[in-house]
């Protein structure tokens, strides 16, 4: 049974002004808490920019690799680096809230 | 094609799925949203690996894939990057979710969005606008599973028959097992694809090149058709724009049927344990398109690209593995189309009809087995026979129109100010102009509709969301403390 802690990459909500009885809810956004969250994050921002433009367009080349299109070959990469991201994060979560 | 034994093969193949298929009740009452839903929320990590993997695992990967590779090149590998994606997805988002459906008793995407926004009318809408990309996506499997029955019987079963044939069987152990069903035949789908995947692109490598490696077939193709390998491709029309704005649709298409397998986990650990390893089984695409490439220079006058692979394994592999392939690639569209028609069936009882009809659970629920005939043989098989467009082109419309309820995840997800207007207007923008730029002007400057159509959602969604109402705060506070669970802070401290 997984607790209220469980969560994929710790997170909080930043509050960044106020607003009468209450907070401003308009500038309130859920950001990592921890150095490792923000690892985390970049990693998996870093991975969904690996497989767009401009990125793609530095391995567009027609050139094989272990016999493989060059293209193929980081498709490949960017998977296998989604995994070990995600092994890495589970460590991290799992850590965090003890389960 | 005078053999019998691929028809026989994948017949069998139809025969043991649903058998297991019906075996998958055993014995438990499925008159329970819970229990047709989602499965008593009761999977394992290895069923919940196969269960995702063979249901994003399509008719796609065996037919349009390696059709793709043969007309246009690497370019259809944007399909193994945005499904690497989707696992990253399935982390971050998936435990969430499964704790949402676990505390608050949602079955469905759309009643976790009428519970966040306190709107079951938001939640109808989005019900029924996912509802379009999910019965687009089950014609799309439906079409590649006629068609497969169509060759494998050399033209003695015709497609309007196949087409009713396919879903006659799914109709079958849906109703009867439910979420059930599903995960126990996509488990069995998911590891046929992949022995059939490699052992047919292997041979189809030999029979080619003499060896058992892929760089005879690439080393012939940088030689001959180097416009094979890069971006746009060889049809010039895959540019870095329509890659890029792909995969980001196709990415932030929280697709309903997902969104359940997530709730039908037996704890939020699994999805996550799930998830991790996820991207390995797309290792299933590569063998497939490879024998796309192959067929450039070996089946160049070929007129239909989707065609390529039984083409091949027609003209060169033996009969065993021509029915193999037919029964793989059977087992790849039912494996996606059937989460799709049941989604689409609970989530319409659910969050259209219960609400409309003030209807009880019990009746839900059976209304929810019900509803996929009319949805089967009303809506999928009079499309699917039809067989309109490509089918690549059909799963993009589908995603694209998924794509645009993207806003109800940002405000449960990440923004607790998100309103139920400002999602609304957000979706309701963003549809009208994915339906402009899909049927009117397609995809203009080579960019995906969906994406256009986001490019209006979202700052609709903010802009509307500003300046009405926000939704009750313990509503918010009940969703946020799941969604940010370390609590509320104000400028760097802890206020609850």
């Amino acid at each position: 049974m997984a607790t209220r802690r469980d969560t994929a990459m710790t997170a909080v909500v930043v509050l960044t002004s106020f607003h009468h009885d209450g907070y401003d809810m308009r500038r309130i956004f859920v950001l990592p808490t921890s150095w490792a969250g923000w690892g985390l994050f970049i990693a998996f921002v870093a991975l969904v920019l690996a497989g767009i433009w401009p990125v793609i367009g530095w391995v567009n080349r027609a050139t094989l690799v272990m016999g493989l299109p060059l293209l193929v070959v980081w498709s490949y990469v960017i998977m296998f680096a989604c995994v070990a991201v995600m092994l890495v994060g589970n460590r991290i979560v799992e850590r965090d809230d003890h389960e | 094609m005078s053999s019998a034994w691929p028809l026989v093969i994948t017949l069998l193949y139809v025969a043991t799925a649903m058998l297991i298929g019906l075996r998958a009740q055993a014995g438990r009452s499925m008159n329970n949203l819970e229990e047709w839903g989602v499965a008593g929320r009761s999977m394992g990590p290895v069923t919940l690996y196969l269960l995702i993997a063979a249901g994003s695992v399509s008719a796609y990967t065996f037919m349009g894939a390696p059709g793709w590779a043969y007309s246009k090149g690497v370019a259809v590998f944007y399909v193994a990057v945005y499904l690497a994606y989707l696992a990253l997805v399935a982390w971050y988002f998936g435990p969430k979710v499964w704790q949402f459906g676990e505390q608050f008793g949602h079955v469905t995407q759309a009643s976790a969005i009428a519970d966040r926004y306190q709107s079951p009318a938001l939640g109808a809408l989005s019900a029924l606008v996912m509802a379009v990309g999910s019965v687009a996506y089950a014609v799309l499997q439906t079409i590649g599973s006629a068609y497969i029955l169509f060759v494998m019987s050399g033209g003695q079963i015709p497609v309007w028959l196949g087409v009713l044939l396919v879903l006659a069987c799914i109709a079958v152990y849906l109703y009867a097992s439910g979420q059930r069903a599903i995960g126990r035949t996509n488990a069995f789908q998911g590891v046929l694809m992949l022995v059939v995947a490699w052992a047919v692109g292997l041979w189809a490598i030999h029979s080619a090149t003499g060896g058992l490696s892929f760089a005879g077939v690439f080393e012939r193709i940088t030689a001959e058709n180097p416009e094979f390998l890069t971006l746009p491709g060889a049809g010039g029309d895959m540019s870095f724009s329509f890659w890029t704005t792909s995969i980001i649709v196709s990415m932030f298409s929280f697709m309903p049927p997902v969104w359940t397998q997530w709730m039908s986990a037996s704890s939020a650990r699994t999805i996550r344990r799930s998830a991790t390893w996820l991207p390995t089984y797309y290792v299933v695409i590569l063998p497939m398109v490879v024998v796309g490439f192959i067929g450039i220079f070996s089946l160049p006058e070929l007129a239909r690209a989707d065609t390529v692979v039984l083409e091949y394994a027609m003209q060169h592999l033996p009969v065993v593995l021509v029915g193999l392939l037919g029964a793989g690639t059977l087992a790849a569209s039912m494996s996606s189309s059937e989460p799709f028609i049941h989604s689409v069936s609970l989530s319409v009882s659910k969050d259209v009809l219960q609400p409309l009809f003030k209807l009880s659970e019990g009746t839900t629920a059976k209304l929810a087995r019900l509803l996929i005939l009319p949805i089967m043989f009303l809506v999928i098989a009079p499309l699917a026979i039809a067989e309109p467009g490509s089918l690549v082109m059909i799963l993009l419309v589908g995603l694209g129109f998924a794509s645009q309820v993207l806003p109800a995840f940002i405000g449960m997800f990440f923004w607790p100010r998100a309103s139920r207007l400002g999602v609304m207007a957000g979706i309701l923008g963003g549809f009208v102009v994915t339906v402009a730029f899909t049927t009117l002007w397609r995809h203009p400057l080579g960019i995906h509709a969906g994406f256009w159509g986001l490019m209006v959602n979202l700052p609709l969604f903010v802009l509307v969301s500003l300046v009405t109402p926000a939704t009750r705060e313990e509503v918010v506070e009940r969703f946020f403390c799941i969604s940010a669970p370390r609590g509320l802070t104000r400028l760097g401290k802890r206020v609850s």
